[in-house]
């Protein structure tokens, strides 16, 4: 009798996939059971170093938590694997990105991705899958007013935060009567550019001019019309990128404008570090830095900034962080926190993540990186509204909180000195 | 009229650079006839190079383009044997292998940068460049300024050695016949290594001007490559005046739309004009490319 040599090729071929497979479903079986958290964001494209410090904030999160044991729920740990899933900077991807990993892989929640398109992308499809998500970066206001009941924030949105260095410069001597806003086109930076025009409006600052700008675009020619405009504060609304761009042209150019205040480069350590001396005076927006410490803390492993600054120095070799990585730690406590009171296994069923939904709406806690609560209602919803904007300069090469709120009572140092006196 | 004025200012300065970016590709292609898809990972190591050089021997991020240009000619150079064999000999689709070759290069480039330069952005700055000259309400950065004078004299130096050089009238001879080229004794094997020695080299040298002007990181590449395609498809593929035009174009269109309109109409208009002229002209602006 003669076989197919076909015939027992692809029998051997079948019988050896499915020993592979087999031999892998025993190896999962035998391993202690998970919390399996997806993690959106971006990875490879222009966001890419936007996404690099989310990963950051979480990473530090879950090996800090797998170190001691794991989330404790319903009295035994449990460890977290994270499942990485890049958004490649765009919106689209991550929406193609996020309905695949839901398909694809079991996940007890979600850690969202660094843009605010991409959060919004991902919004419908984790409300169609039920599966809780926590963004630790995005700052557009509409993704709350999309009111997606799977989808919470620990970071307030622009409107909110941007409106810091706005209100510190108001109140400088001369008063500012004059700006010009130049923003991305992007959904967070726009917003920004938004927030940045109203609140002129409001405080009396005149409006000369608000471009809209691509990403990729030559800044020049639009800081030149800026240049022209002659105004005393100069708004860009940006991401790291093309702010540090931005303030090479404006120096390029000789801008010598009373203020520079731009949303959100200044927080990034690469901002100073390319910028050299050409970023001091800069003013910006954030609702954390390394030296500001809360008070009667009862969430999470670090009970000081100043604790988690040093497990982040130690774990990436950097000097500045930036709240979006404190951010995005906070969003790993706060699925703790919920996880613990929801007394969820990983594994969790839709019935479990709709409980654990009730329970993150019901967080009210206190961690290093500030007060976290979600509201139910109103324009914010499920966005983390309780941390305060602070207005911060970058004074001899650090960015430093100045103002009221100032730890150091630190001043804004305006007008800033034009660019040949430096 | 001041706006216009400085709008054009702003527009050809930048052509200048984009003048340097185009050239070697449009060279490249014109020569061995592959469109090279790692032309934005050339660039960006370009940039990185000078910035290492920077960083650790203190020299001007300028001063390092010669050196930048050695390297990644003999980089180029080395590399492009394997390319040719890729591309030519009785393989089917040998273009297309080419193609998907250079494709292959820039992704291991980018991945490879990505994880030995992390994905923070950096920039150049130079003491050569630190200085702005004001003519009334005109405004001319040096940064610009310099880096268009450095994109002139390369491009003026490249042109002389293609049309005034026994080993340019070669190029050139294996540019429009490699077959009779063949005949009359030249190594169109070497040629083509030279060629794209030039191409790579003149594209790194791009890469820290562009650090210089912008930021740069293991990303950039993608952005890069498309406005060198364009240019050198509006130029007319293969044909070096065509390209130096089509640079100074681009450049003034972003310009000119950005001050009179809007920004965001930059690639609205840019990809209007491409359409037109390759309707009108499938050869590219000057009309003499290679369709």
């Amino acid at each position: 009798m003669k076989y197919s040599t076909n015939g027992l090729k692809i029998g051997l071929a079948l019988g050896a996939v499915a020993l592979i497979s087999s031999g892998a479903i025993l190896a999962q079986q035998g391993k202690p059971a998970v919390f399996k958290v997806g993690v959106v964001t971006a990875l490879s494209g222009d966001n890419a170093q936007g996404g690099a410090t989310t990963k950051r904030g979480y990473d530090l999160w879950a090996n800090k938590v797998n170190s001691q044991g794991g989330i404790v729920s319903d009295g035994k740990k449990y460890k977290v694997e994270l499942v990485y899933y890049d958004d490649q900077s765009s919106g689209a991807t991550a929406a193609a990105a996020c309905e695949r990993m839901l398909t694809e892989q079991k996940l007890d929640f979600i850690l969202g991705p660094y843009a605010s398109s991409a959060t919004r992308a991902c919004g419908p499809i984790v409300d169609k899958y039920k599966v809780p998500m926590i963004t630790g970066s995005a700052e557009n206001p509409a993704i709350w007013k999309d009111k997606y009941k799977f989808v919470f924030g620990t970071i307030p949105s622009v409107d909110i935060i941007g409106a810091a260095p706005i209100r510190e410069i108001a109140k400088g001597n001369p008063k500012p009567q004059s700006m010009y806003i130049v923003g991305l086109d992007d959904p967070f930076a726009k917003a920004g550019a938004d927030t940045f025009k109203k609140l002129a409006e409001q405080l009396g600052i005149k409006v000369l001019g608000l471009d809209i700008v691509p990403a990729d675009a030559d800044f020049t020619p639009v800081f030149s019309k800026a240049k022209q405009a002659n105004a005393d504060i100069l708004a860009m609304a940006t991401q790291p990128e093309q702010g540090i761009q931005m303030m090479k042209v404006v120096k390029q150019l000789r801008i010598n404008a009373k203020a520079f205040v731009q949303h959100t480069a200044p927080g990034f350590a690469d901002f100073t570090t390319a910028l050299g001396k050409d970023a001091e005076g800069v003013i910006g927006a954030t609702v954390w830095q390394p030296d500001i410490e809360y008070k009667f803390i009862n969430a999470g492993a670090w009970k000081s900034s100043k604790e988690w600054f040093a497990d982040y120095q130690k774990a990436y070799n950097r000097n500045t962080a930036e709240y979006t990585e404190a951010g995005c730690t906070a969003a790993g406590i706060v699925f703790e926190v919920a996880v613990k009171a929801a007394r969820v296994k990983p594994g969790m069923n839709e019935a479990d993540r709709i409980r654990l939904v009730g329970e993150l709406e019901k967080v009210n806690i206190r961690t290093f990186y500030g007060p976290i609560s979600f509201p139910t209602s109103g324009d914010n919803y499920h966005d983390n509204i309780k941390l305060q904007p602070l207005p911060f300069q970058i004074q001899n090469g650090r960015p430093v909180i100045v103002g009221a709120k100032s730890p150091d009572k630190t001043r804004l140092v305006y007008p800033t000195p034009a660019w040949d006196k430096r | 009229m001041n706006l216009f004025l400085q709008s054009s200012i702003d527009g050809l300065l930048i052509g200048g650079v984009l003048i340097v970016l185009s050239l070697g590709m449009s060279l490249a292609f014109g020569v061995m006839r592959i469109v090279d898809f790692a032309v934005g990972e050339w660039l960006m190591l370009g940039a990185f190079t000078a910035f290492f050089l920077n960083s650790n021997l203190h020299i001007d991020p300028l001063l390092t383009t010669p050196i930048v240009f050695v390297v990644f000619a003999l980089v180029g150079f080395f590399l492009q044997p394997l390319i040719e064999h890729v591309s030519s000999g009785k393989r089917a689709h040998a273009n297309l292998m080419g193609l998907v070759l250079t494709f292959g290069i820039s992704q291991v480039i980018r991945g490879s940068s990505l994880g030995l330069f992390g994905k923070d952005n950096h920039s150049l700055s130079s003491a050569l460049t630190d200085f702005t000259w004001f003519f009334g309400p005109l405004v001319v950065p040096g940064a610009r300024v310099v880096t268009f004078a450095c994109g002139l004299l390369l491009t003026l130096g490249f042109l002389f050695f293609l049309y005034r050089t026994p080993l340019g009238l070669r190029v050139r001879m294996v540019s429009q016949d490699k077959a009779s080229a063949s005949l009359l004794g030249v190594d169109s094997s070497r040629i083509n290594s030279l060629v794209y020695a030039l191409h790579v080299g003149l594209t790194a040298v791009a890469g820290v001007f562009i650090g210089l002007l912008f930021t740069f990181s293991p990303e950039i590449g993608a952005r890069y490559a498309l406005y060198t395609f364009f240019v050198v498809v509006l130029g007319g593929m293969g044909y070096l005046p065509g390209a130096i035009v089509a640079a100074l174009v681009l450049g003034l269109v972003q310009s000119y739309v950005t001050a009179f309109l809007d920004s965001r109409y930059i690639s609205l208009a840019s990809f209007i004009i491409l359409y037109l002229v390759l309707v009108i002209s499938p050869k590219g602006i000057l009309r003499r490319g290679l369709v």
